[in-house]
């Protein structure tokens, strides 16, 4: 049985622009033909790369990283990890998706078989790995990191993903148009508890979908506070929209 | 008159002209025509499906359902204006055309002209959990290339319920710019 891990760029599209365009195919594929070549990996995508870890008998990971080589929506195609294995770091025969591999529990296994291989990377080839891996940088964020900060979605998560879709969504309203205090989200209660705002806050930041700012100057002297958000005085086709979904 | 538009964008079959009718309270003026070219279903729509949601006597919002095929473009031109909001329904199991996606937020430049949008993602009540997150990736790194921060939703444009769910989105976000 053998572990091929590898990385790649994604193709441009005719206005240069890096599209994961396929992803969604390659998984369908993947879980329907994996399983009968008793394949098990994960696979990943992130600013314009992705990631894929295959595991299984040496002759079908040969075939399938053939395919891979000669498949144009892989560019640059690194192959990190190559080499014999006697157990499985994935139970299943399937490819997974995830958006921040290491943070996936299944993940930490392949992490821990390979830690000597991924130790051994320059500081460019960590580079490459880290949107995906996080080789020994200790990116833990510092308690109260986020006091005083304001806060502004990249893009909003996989709803389907989380536990608690309304409270997400909820809380992706507000950081979705302005920078939003981080205090005023505590001080609001909708969220939860200091800790429970802090952890979803970090989850998002680690998803790469997040920016954190500091406060205009002006603000500096004082912390924004809950008050300090502006009632903005609805206008009146909100009201009036609120009143016909039976909501005002 | 406070009129105002919401634009809901799609390629064939996404739900486009299923949701106009289930939003609108009045019986919508439909576009469609028999197909000439095998496209999976024997009706599509080859101009705007319309509908209207009367809110005041001087206030109504209106619903267009446009094709999202850039060879249909003049009928961009016709709907972005006025914008309430912009909904992209993109649907599971198709394989977007994301070159398409790609000239349609070049288009309307959510980001720029402070456009609330949000990404519908139909027929995918019995999907693939991991596809779907795929799909959902592939749309969120074009939405991210534009600057756009619009939330990608389930969508099921037979469901009053999830028709008014998104209609609340659009109105919540509109209300924090």
């Amino acid at each position: 049985m053998k572990c091929i891990a590898y990385v790649s760029r994604t193709t441009a599209n005719e206005r240069g622009i890096n599209l994961p365009a396929g992803l969604s195919n390659i998984v369908q594929i993947s879980r329907k033909r994996n399983p009968a070549a008793q394949i098990s990996g994960v696979l990943s995508y992130r600013r314009g790369q992705y990631v894929q870890v295959l595991e299984g008998p040496a002759i079908e990971i040969d075939n399938l990283m053939k395919k891979v080589l000669a498949d144009p929506r892989h560019n640059d195609i690194w192959v990190f990890v190559d080499k014999k294995v006697t157990k499985r770091s994935f139970d299943n025969w399937r490819v997974s998706i995830f958006d921040f591999i290491d943070q996936g529990p299944i993940f930490k296994t392949f992490i821990e078989d390979h830690q000597q291989t991924l130790d051994a990377f320059t500081f460019e080839q960590k580079a490459r790995l880290q949107d995906f891996i996080n080789l020994g940088n200790n990116n833990a964020v510092a308690t109260h990191y986020y006091d005083g900060k304001y806060l502004k979605l990249l893009a909003w998560p996989d709803l389907n993903r989380t536990s608690q879709p309304q409270l997400i969504m909820n809380l992706c309203v507000k950081l979705t148009k302005n920078p939003y205090p981080f205090d005023s989200l505590v001080a609001s209660d909708e969220f939860g508890t200091y800790d429970q705002v802090t952890d979803i806050i970090k989850d998002f930041e680690s998803l790469g979908i997040l920016t954190v700012t500091e406060p205009a100057p002006s603000a500096v002297s004082e912390p924004a506070k809950p008050q300090d958000i502006p009632a903005k005085k609805p206008s009146r086709f909100y009201g009036a929209i609120k009143r016909f979904l039976g909501m005002g | 008159m406070d009129y105002q538009k919401l634009a809901i964008i799609g390629e064939v079959g996404a739900g486009k002209t299923r949701l106009v009718k289930t939003l609108s309270e009045i019986s919508p003026l439909e576009t469609e025509a028999k197909s000439s070219i095998d496209i999976g279903k024997e009706y599509t729509t080859v101009g705007i499906d319309y509908g209207r949601i009367t809110l005041a006597d001087d206030m109504a919002l209106g619903i267009y359902g446009v094709p999202g095929q850039e060879r249909y473009s003049f009928l961009w031109e016709f709907v972005n204006s006025s914008l309430w909001g912009l909904l992209i329904l993109i649907k599971y199991g198709d394989t977007p055309d994301y070159n398409n996606l790609d000239k349609l937020l070049t288009f309307f430049a959510p980001e720029k002209n402070q456009t609330t949008c949000i990404v519908g993602v139909t027929h995918c009540e019995d999907a693939d959990p991991a596809s779907l997150a795929a799909l959902g990736q592939e749309v969120r790194a074009v939405l991210m290339h534009h600057n756009v921060v619009a939330p990608i939703i389930n969508a099921d444009p037979r469901s009053r319920e999830s028709a008014i769910g998104l209609l609340q989105l659009f109105n919540t976000l509109n209300n924090e710019q």
